[in-house]
């Protein structure tokens, strides 16, 4: 149906990555990696883990926002891919579960950004829900991007 | 109320849209009819994981070649490129893909024939 889209982002991707599929394991690992920047900098806001992460409010806010920012980013071209190309797909269970479980992670990531912005909620409850779009994440990369890397090929 | 609402609703609208567009995946790929011919073709997507790990070694990772001939751009039918698959001539193993794998990469092949330097 949107067979051009399809042909201009492979184009795109192709022109500094191997395949679209490689691009979408880069891309997948960078978010993961910003995520995990995102778990220690929280942590950190929540005042924990000050001897690792050494850098003090506000700018460890400043770091907690932008690689979020960053991080959503970086899941933009990989959710493309997954969504409008890939498709949900049940033909084996590591790509049902990757479908699902992709299926969650942007309502996840609304809860996250809805409770960032109320201020009339339990203390408890933006580490639990970060904590949750962290963990999957890391199922999301398991099931992908650590398969593709692990299975297929390691290289850009 | 309002905290467990408004969140469950959010999770709940944004997880239903992404999972329609998913099951419609409105940019999924056609092959074209003229390259597949009377060949059944799958997903080139899926297509292309099982040609970079059954024949990327051989061929080049963007079917450039190799040992094996170069595919990008090449001027073979998927009938034939299937029969080579099926039964090997020359030095190529036999039995590196089947069933629907073989569908998929026919349909990633489809696609590299189609380029042109």
């Amino acid at each position: 149906m949107l067979g051009s889209v399809d042909s201009t982002y492979t184009d795109i991707m192709t022109a500094v990555f191997s395949s679209t599929i490689a691009a979408k394991a880069w891309f997948a690992s960078a978010a993961l990696l910003l995520a995990l920047v995102q778990v220690l900098t929280g942590t950190r806001i929540f005042g924990h883990l000050q001897g690792v992460v050494r850098i003090t409010p506000p700018l460890v806010n400043r770091v907690h926002r932008w690689s979020g920012r960053l991080a959503f980013l970086c899941t933009v071209p990989v959710a493309f891919h997954c969504i409008f190309i890939l498709g949900f797909d049940s033909s084996e269970p590591r790509t049902l579960a990757h479908s699902i479980i992709g299926s969650f992670v942007y309502g996840v990531f609304a809860v996250k950004i809805f409770f960032v912005h109320d201020h009339d909620h339990p203390r408890w409850t933006l580490p639990l829900v970060g904590g949750t779009l962290a963990a999957v994440l890391v199922t999301l990369w398991l099931t992908s991007a650590y398969w593709y890397f692990t299975e297929v090929r390691f290289g850009f | 109320m309002r905290l467990v609402v408004v969140p469950l609703c959010l999770f709940v609208g944004v997880s239903a849209v992404v999972f329609t567009l998913a099951k419609l995946s409105l940019a999924e790929p056609d092959v074209p009819r003229a390259a597949a011919g009377s060949v059944h073709v799958g997903d080139p997507y899926r297509g292309q994981v099982v040609y970079s790990q059954a024949c990327a070694a051989c061929h080049g990772e963007s079917g450039e070649g190799g040992v094996g001939p170069k595919l990008a751009g090449a001027t073979i039918t998927l009938t034939v490129a299937k029969a080579q698959i099926e039964s090997p001539r020359g030095t190529m193993p036999p039995n590196l893909v089947q069933g629907r794998k073989l569908d998929d990469v026919l349909a990633y092949l489809a696609r590299l024939f189609e380029e042109r330097p």
